[in-house]
């Protein structure tokens, strides 16, 4: 008995054994290599190839190299979750990346950031908003070049000031990043003359919404502020829609993509979104970006961010010309960047980029009708209504 | 007589290699592999003294694996605790959340009691992520849980950290040996095969019900504070019906009951979702259809095709006896 | 009025899932937890129907046909072999498989993204009735639901199939001494309760998202019910069904941050005071 355990011992270091001589051996630097750690899988993964599409055309825009050296961009999948995150993190600095990009959602770039932190390798964070990563928690090496949560709450409140908003309905997830969103937003409305009629929180995953819509109409809110992600906003909207709850109310909210105001017409018409891009913004590095997605994908560009924060930081590499990872660091400290959204620039003392941020309203396009591109529109089209400018959003 | 010397050099040898992984030249991501299995083998260890020896099916399991992550991360970030009592404790709080499951174990049948222990991880799970989500950072999770300090030794480098837990995995496996080959095994195992005989000889087998949950939810918290340590940081993801699922399901793979079953299971499975997971993003599917292909034609888990397997060898070297 | 009527339509789409649920324990003694995979499977395939005919009536007839099918070979090529070992951990195995599986079969065939599925143009505007407004669609899935209610009890007491039904839920052996083909009225129960949860899928679509997801979070509650309504007994079905829809849906309104710890906290207590649900005269060993 026992002799067959010893060697089924054997047999299992033998697994060990064929699983690590890959690992043996070491790789030289024949190739600038970038770690990216996205979802593919689990709650976020219907994003991983958007951002793996924008990653491949900034690479591809610069030539394929940096520093002299092919890039190359390794992917793995997050799967939607911090532990498999930081798993695969420790993959791809394995792999000899000389950065990493990653991930998605706030918790699991949270969870990466130490580990960066201590094996000295430069992060770059884009979509992520938590304001933990360049506030409480910010590292030496974690730049975020998309803006964080709480200048979002700052465009809602500016807006809602300023809007004909009385008497306002709070819907939100019941998660923590969204129910410090709210007594963020609660907080700065203090005063302004808007009335918050009561908050309603809903578990993630909820699909029935039908109760607190109810309770909304029976209110007397003009406007409703719904703080949902992806299917619970889905749920939200049609449900809301169909009661016609939408008839004398206004809808604001952060997280109404595009592919969500799809899934939603014709009730997502007329909802009012901040965005952190503007599609019809006519800047050199956005035209590029928007004519080669068209091409490649025949839609327009889903993650601007991703392409331009690494645009921006292999920008700050080449120019140092050398391959000292705490060069990059104060070189990124220093900079400035032209790019899709126009201006940004790094503040040093937090690693957060300043960038202006946009407000604005969907419509629906009637078939055939063309973007400012010169490009046939989706039925949801984003419009422009207000920008504010990144100076006085981050001080 | 003879066996005992060289059973004792191969086992010297194997736990000198491990020890030495990450000196010999193995990459950091393998030595975070490693880590990670030794870690889950411990939970593993712990769910299958229930389940495997004592024959109690828990659905629940994560419950003690989060509960002992969250115990370490919150005593040692929010209240300054040393990691060594923090360590202790995430031991201790989740064995005694687990007398509660022992106690349910005494009064349900197995069906229910698993249905139960689902039910009860759930709510904690929704507790965890909802109502205290001040106390636990919710789905965000707490970020900044420390290694252990002590002997100034850098635990902090992958390596140390490596040891440290290795040796704890190789005194939970040993204590695992001792149990099953113990008194107090055997009359668990005799529970598991008919319950009610094991009452009428005389054992009193509430006690030995929560005696073993007592064991098995240190193992599984211990297990979660090396996981919250060893990444830094700790979610409600641990809490997840879908870890308990997991972890059962690694423990069937290796094969159930078995010493050595559970880590194998657990390496098993570890390996293949990070080895797939790099080709296609549909990795969960096949590994779906692992678990399909395993059950209906290798049942008694891994553990079961190496006995077969050894069997055939030691057949056909006796001149073809079965 | 209408958070009446919201909580009794949350209260059937669960009742079409439970009701499944409770029958194929019933006669199989197994507790399906790929249930809400099927509901999710439901959910995709009437919407594939919906984009190829344009008509929901048709999505709604043919996906319960569709599915239920799939059920019953899913029983007979993946269930059947593992009856043999009686243990309740092999089951639950191959059941996670055959969730990670159509899991990953949904996401290939339609992708990611979200999918848009309309309710059917005559159910669309409120009426109102006595004058309150209501939910045309969410009554329909009232009165589908009290139908198929109405058709599972007949079809229970009155019919011979029905009759072997109950028969084999009570005594498997005996009801193969007795003629009654039980290998194959197990797989066709499979097959059945699986339809019942593709209807549940196709209904529910028009009103909540469809994601690949959708099965995990209903399935909790289909168990809450199953296990009050009595493991195996369709009547305690229903009744389950109205404690955890009305539940849901007035705790949402008046409590909102304790709806789940209340929904769970029935649950335990159930499972600890009264296992074999509210209804069975009999205790249920598992």
């Amino acid at each position: 008995m026992k002799r067959k355990n010893n060697l089924i011992f054997i047999a299992f270091l033998v697994c060990i054994l064929g699983i690590c001589f890959p690992g043996m051996a070491t790789s030289e630097e024949a190739t600038f290599k970038i770690g990216n750690v996205v979802p593919f899988t689990g709650y976020f993964g219907t994003y991983g190839k958007d951002f793996k599409h924008a990653l491949e055309l900034a690479v591809e825009h610069r030539g394929g190299k940096l520093l002299g050296k092919p890039i190359e961009l390794i992917f793995e999948d997050s799967a939607s979750n911090p532990k498999v995150a930081v798993q695969k993190t420790m993959k791809v600095i394995a792999a000899g990346s000389q950065f990493v990009v990653g991930a998605f959602s706030s918790s699991s770039t949270l969870a990466m950031m130490p580990i960066l932190k201590r094996r000295k390798i430069p992060h770059l964070s884009m979509l992520s908003t938590h304001d933990d990563i360049t506030g409480k928690h910010k590292t030496r090496y974690t730049f975020r070049t998309s803006t964080s949560q709480g200048v979002e709450n700052k465009i809602v409140i500016e807006y809602l000031k300023s809007s004909d908003a009385k008497n306002m309905y709070i819907v939100n997830a019941d998660y923590k990043l969204f129910h410090d969103i709210v007594s963020d937003v609660k907080n700065g409305l203090k005063g302004s003359g808007i009335t918050i009629v009561d908050t309603s929180s809903a578990a993630l995953g909820t699909k029935d919404f039908s109760v607190i819509i109810e309770k909304i109409s029976q209110s007397n809110a003009d406007t409703i502020f719904a703080e949902l992600l992806g299917n619970d906003l889905i749920a939200f909207m049609k449900q809301a829609g169909q009661k016609g709850l939408f008839k004398n109310r206004k809808v604001v909210t952060t997280l109404l993509t595009k592919d969500l105001c799809e899934a939603t017409l014709p009730y997502s018409v007329n909802v009012a979104m901040t965005a952190r891009y503007n599609y019809a913004l006519k800047t050199p590095l956005n035209e590029k970006l928007i004519k080669s997605h068209w091409k490649l994908y025949n839609e327009e560009p889903q993650a601007p961010d991703f392409y331009d924060g690494l645009t921006w930081f292999m920008n700050v590499i080449e120019a140092t010309g050398s391959w000292d990872k705490e060069k990059w660091i104060e070189a990124f400290e220093d900079s400035s960047h032209y790019g899709v959204k126009g201006k940004m620039v790094m503040n040093a003392s937090n690693h957060q980029a300043t960038q202006d941020g946009f407000f604005g309203t969907y419509t629906m396009q009637t078939k055939g009708s063309k973007d400012p591109w010169g490009y046939p529109t989706t039925s949801c089209y984003w419009g422009l209504s207000k920008v504010y400018k990144g100076k006085a959003l981050y001080q | 007589m003879k066996e005992k010397p060289l059973k004792t050099v191969v086992i010297g040898v194997l736990i000198g290699f491990v020890l030495a992984v990450p000196y010999i030249g193995f990459n950091e991501a393998i030595v975070y592999f490693l880590s990670m299995v030794m870690i889950m083998s411990i939970f593993a260890m712990g769910l299958d003294l229930v389940f495997g020896v004592s024959g109690m099916m828990s659905l629940g399991h994560a419950a003690f694996f989060g509960i002992g992550a969250y115990t370490l991360s919150i005593l040692t970030i929010n209240y300054e605790v040393s990691f060594g009592m923090a360590f202790l404790a995430s031991g201790l709080f989740p064995s005694i959340i687990a007398t509660l499951f022992g106690f349910l174990a005494v009064r349900l049948t197995a069906l229910f009691f698993a249905l139960t222990t689902m039910a009860l991880a759930e709510l904690i799970y929704i507790l965890a992520t909802f109502k205290l989500r001040n106390f636990t950072g919710g789905m965000d999770g707490l970020s900044g849980v420390p290694r252990p300090e002590f002997w100034s030794i850098d635990f902090y480098e992958n390596s140390s950290f490596y040891i440290f837990i290795a040796l704890i995995f190789f005194t939970a496996f040993c204590i695992s040996a001792v149990i099953r080959s113990s008194p107090f095994g055997q009359v668990l195992k005799g529970m598991r095969q008919n319950e009610i005989r094991a009452e009428q000889i005389g054992f009193n087998i509430k006690r030995f019900k929560l005696g073993i949950f007592v064991i098995s939810g240190f193992y599984s918290g211990i297990a979660g504070a090396l996981m919250a340590s060893l990444m830094f940081f700790v979610d409600s993801g641990n809490l997840t019906f879908q870890m308990s699922v997991e972890v059962v399901i690694m423990v069937l793979l290796g094969g159930l009951g078995t010493l050595v079953g559970p880590v194998l299971g657990v390496f098993v499975f570890q390996l293949l979702s990070i080895v797939l997971s790099s080709y296609t993003s549909y990795w969960n599917g096949i590994i779906g259809i692992v678990f399909i292909v395993y059950t209906i034609f290798f049942p008694t888990g891994m553990m079961g095709l190496a006995k077969s397997g050894w069997q055939l060898v030691a057949g056909m070297g006796k001149g073809g006896k079965t | 009025m209408s958070l009446f009527i919201i909580g009794i339509s949350i209260s059937m789409i669960l009742f079409l899932l439970a009701s499944g649920l409770t029958l194929i324990f019933g006669v199989l003694r197994m507790v399906n937890f790929s249930h809400g995979a099927i509901y999710m499977i439901g959910a995709y395939v009437g919407y594939q129907i919906f984009q190829w005919s344009g008509n929901f009536w048709l999505a709604l007839a043919l996906t319960p046909i569709c599915v239920g099918i799939l059920g019953a070979i899913i029983e007979f090529f993946l269930m059947r072999p593992i009856y043999k070992y009686n243990t309740h951990s092999f089951e639950l195995m191959i059941q996670i498989g055959v969730i990670y599986v159509l899991i990953d079969l949904v996401r290939i065939l339609w992708g990611d993204d979200y999918l848009l599925f309309l309710k059917p143009v005559q159910l669309r505007e409120t009426i109102e009735v006595l004058g309150v407004n209501l939910d045309p669609y969410r009554l329909f899935i009232i009165c589908l639901s009290l139908l198929l209610a109405l058709v599972l009890f007949w079809g229970l007491e009155k019919t011979s199939l029905g009759i072997a039904v109950r028969a084999t839920s009570s005594n498997p052996s005996m009801a193969e001494c007795l003629g009654i083909n039980v290998a194959v009225l197990r797989t066709s129960v499979f097959g059945f309760g699986s339809a019942l949860a593709a209807i549940g899928g196709v209904v529910a679509a028009a009103i909540y998202p469809i994601d690949s997801h959708m099965g995990d979070h209903i399935l909790v509650d289909c168990f809450i019910v199953v296990i009050l309504g009595g493991l195996g007994n369709i009547h305690g079905a229903i009744v389950g069904s109205l404690i955890i829809g009305m539940t849901r849906a007035y705790g949402q309104y008046y409590f909102s941050d304790s709806v789940n710890i209340l929904t769970f906290g029935i649950f335990i207590v159930t499972l600890l005071f009264l296992p074999e649900g509210i209804f069975n005269r009999r205790g249920r060993k598992a």
